[in-house]
């Protein structure tokens, strides 16, 4: 267990408005954390931040104990809320592009998922439709051995069973030395995956703390306590 | 299919009876080895944190047992399944009659109801 | 991994850059086949030489369009839209994307003048290739060592020099836009004009300049055209541009990196 995300005196503000104030966390390797909050709440900016797209405007942010960097993108696995990739490609040229730069990824375990979802390689992402190409994005992320994932709304839009779906990829990826950080609005499908998890409120941590104890200790589901904290 | 979890209690103490029901229902059967906790997880759809402290849990009370390196083990102790079985039994007919109470019907009018139905399954 | 990411650059913009300057080869040889074939001797036929020499200058113009918008597209598309996601976080230091991309525009665009080049120099060998082997042997070898020296070699370096300036000038505009938060490809734009403009302002101050300086030697020009004043003129108009050209080239570059390591802000 190492300390793999840590953000001191975090602060974000684009042209003076700010979008992160003052975050202070420490996430362990070896969980699944749901980083929770309403649209415009800063998760987008919190998740860019670690994933080197944004500057802070203050405070440092670690990754296994590195600033954000080369050394830190090379074992954090990013999967956006929007298509991200070429769509003139196809599935098996991103496979040997993921493989050129990323030595953790297991080119034979993403052609495992991908045959289990009966996606052709030779198909060009163009051709896919929203929900494949989803898959495609999900499947290319946790097919590599990374130490953080993050996974930003992976179930937005998504009906249940390909949720059911998503939520078991997750799950059989899960590495006692990985941590999964699920950003997302849709806490109660997703709730019961999760060990740990960050209330975001305006911009600041209004609450973190182990899934078990806010059951045990507030007797309420998280989706329940989500509703009270963030009461329109 | 996740298993069926509600959202007022901790998971891991409705993934526990789960386990129970399992092993009473013969499910499981006596000895079996079960699956990784990685892999029961994903099958119950939870966290595996969550699923290893069920397991833990279970392993106190002496229904799981865990061999070293293999993994973990339904008991073969048939009489510990048997004492499991009757406890939850006497606990579902417990509820059943806090149930009944809370419809105004008292034991002796269960009781009565209870021959009838049972008798007209016949 | 640097290669890696070079590498597949090369692999992605070869797939429009061959083609185009292919082309360019099929062109210099059909106008070689018709120059060479004494077919537009008649009348006619020279009707279609004049439409065929239209075509191929705008062919070559709208080749280097065409180069330039895919570059200027290319560069957006990766480094600021959605595929940007992709870009920026590839374990590679914003010094190593950069680089690339600036290298390997330039490297097609210097193709792409070199081809233009030799296919404008074949054509009119074809042409007039026996004149000028008479012109090669009466003139003096000195005066064709300086031509070549003086005059078509910076001629030339500094054309692709101006094509690094072209690219570094919109790959810094688009980089300028990114700080705005709305209207960012307008913004970028304007950028690119507001640089545009104040380029030639200074371009044509620096030659006027540069003539003032030497405007004893603008006099004696009109008396003696052979070379004497003509070419030292022409040599430090060459450095000075030569000069302000490096001096952009590194200041748009500086722009281009330091807003994309340190402001980078995708939608």
């Amino acid at each position: 267990m190492s300390t793999l995300l840590e953000c001191k005196g975090l602060f974000k503000s684009y042209s003076g408005r700010p979008a992160l104030k003052n975050v202070n966390l420490a996430i362990e390797s070896g969980h699944i954390v749901g980083l929770l909050g309403p649209n415009g709440s800063g998760k987008t900016t919190l998740i860019k931040l670690i994933n080197g797209l944004l500057t802070p405007t203050q405070g440092e942010l670690y990754i296994n104990q590195n600033p954000v960097g080369v050394e830190s993108k090379k074992i954090v696995s990013y999967l956006p809320d929007h298509t991200y990739l070429d769509m003139n490609l196809k599935v098996r040229d991103i496979i040997s592009y993921f493989m050129d730069f990323y030595e953790d990824f297991d080119e034979k375990k993403a052609y495992d998922m991908l045959s289990k979802l009966r996606i052709n390689p030779g198909d060009k992402l163009n051709t896919m439709s929203k929900g494949t190409k989803e898959k495609v994005q999900l499947i290319l992320v946790m097919s590599r051995r990374a130490k953080l994932y993050v996974l930003d709304e992976p179930i937005a839009g998504v009906d249940p069973a390909a949720r059911d779906y998503i939520l078991d990829i997750i799950l059989s990826n899960y590495e006692e030395d990985a941590t999964i950080l699920i950003s997302t609005h849709l806490i109660a499908d997703i709730e019961n995956i999760l060990d740990q998890v960050i209330f975001l409120k305006h911009g600041e941590i209004s609450l973190i703390s182990s899934v078990d104890d806010i059951r045990s200790g507030q007797g309420k589901s998280v989706d329940a306590l989500f509703r009270e904290v963030f009461r329109c | 299919m996740p298993w069926n979890l509600t959202s007022d209690r901790p998971i891991f103490s409705q993934i526990m009876d789960i386990i129970f029901q399992n092993i009473i229902s013969g499910k499981y059967a006596p000895g079996e080895k079960l699956p990784s906790v990685r892999d029961l997880a994903a099958q119950a759809a939870v966290n595996p944190n969550t699923m290893q402290k069920a397991l833990s849990e279970l392993e106190k009370t002496g229904v799981v047992f865990a061999k070293r390196t293999s993994g973990r083990y339904i008991t073969e102790d048939t009489a510990m399944i048997q004492e499991l079985k009757s406890h939850m039994a006497l606990e579902k007919i417990q509820e059943f009659l806090k149930s009944m109470e809370n419809l105004g019907i008292s034991n002796e009018e269960t009781a009565v109801l209870l021959t009838e139905i049972l008798e007209g399954e016949k | 991994m640097l290669g890696k990411y070079m590498k597949h650059e090369f692999k992605e913009t070869g797939k429009l850059m061959i083609p185009l300057n292919l082309v360019i080869l099929v062109f210099t040889l059909l106008g070689m086949v018709m120059l060479g074939s004494r077919l537009l001797s008649t009348p006619a036929m020279a009707l279609i030489g004049i439409a065929s020499l239209t075509l191929y200058i705008l062919t070559l113009f709208a080749i280097f369009i065409v180069v330039y918008v895919y570059f200027t597209v290319r560069f957006y598309k990766t480094m600021y839209q959605s595929q940007g996601y992709l870009t920026h976080t590839l374990p590679l230091s914003t010094g190593s994307i950069v680089n690339t991309k600036v290298f390997v525009s330039l490297f097609w665009v210097t193709v792409t003048v070199v081809f233009t080049t030799l296919s404008i120099i074949a054509l009119v060998y074809t042409a007039m290739g026996q004149e000028w082997g008479k012109m090669a042997v009466d003139s003096d070898i000195s005066f064709l060592k300086e031509l070549l020296f003086s005059f078509l070699l910076p001629c030339f370096s500094l054309t692709i020099l101006g094509g690094l300036e072209q690219l570094l000038m919109i790959y810094a505009s688009l980089a300028i836009g990114q700080l705005f938060r709305q209207y960012r490809v307008l913004a970028s734009i304007g950028t690119f004009f507001v640089f545009y403009i104040a380029l030639q302002i200074l371009g044509t101050l620096t030659m006027f300049f540069t003539q003032f300086f030497s405007m004893d030697r603008l006099f004696h020009i009109s008396e003696n055209i052979s070379g004497d004043s003509f070419i030292p003129f022409y040599r430090q108009l060459f450095s000075v541009s030569t000069i302000e050209v490096i001096v952009f080239c590194i200041v748009f570059y500086i722009l281009c990196y330091w807003l994309t390591d340190k402001k980078l802000n995708l939608e």
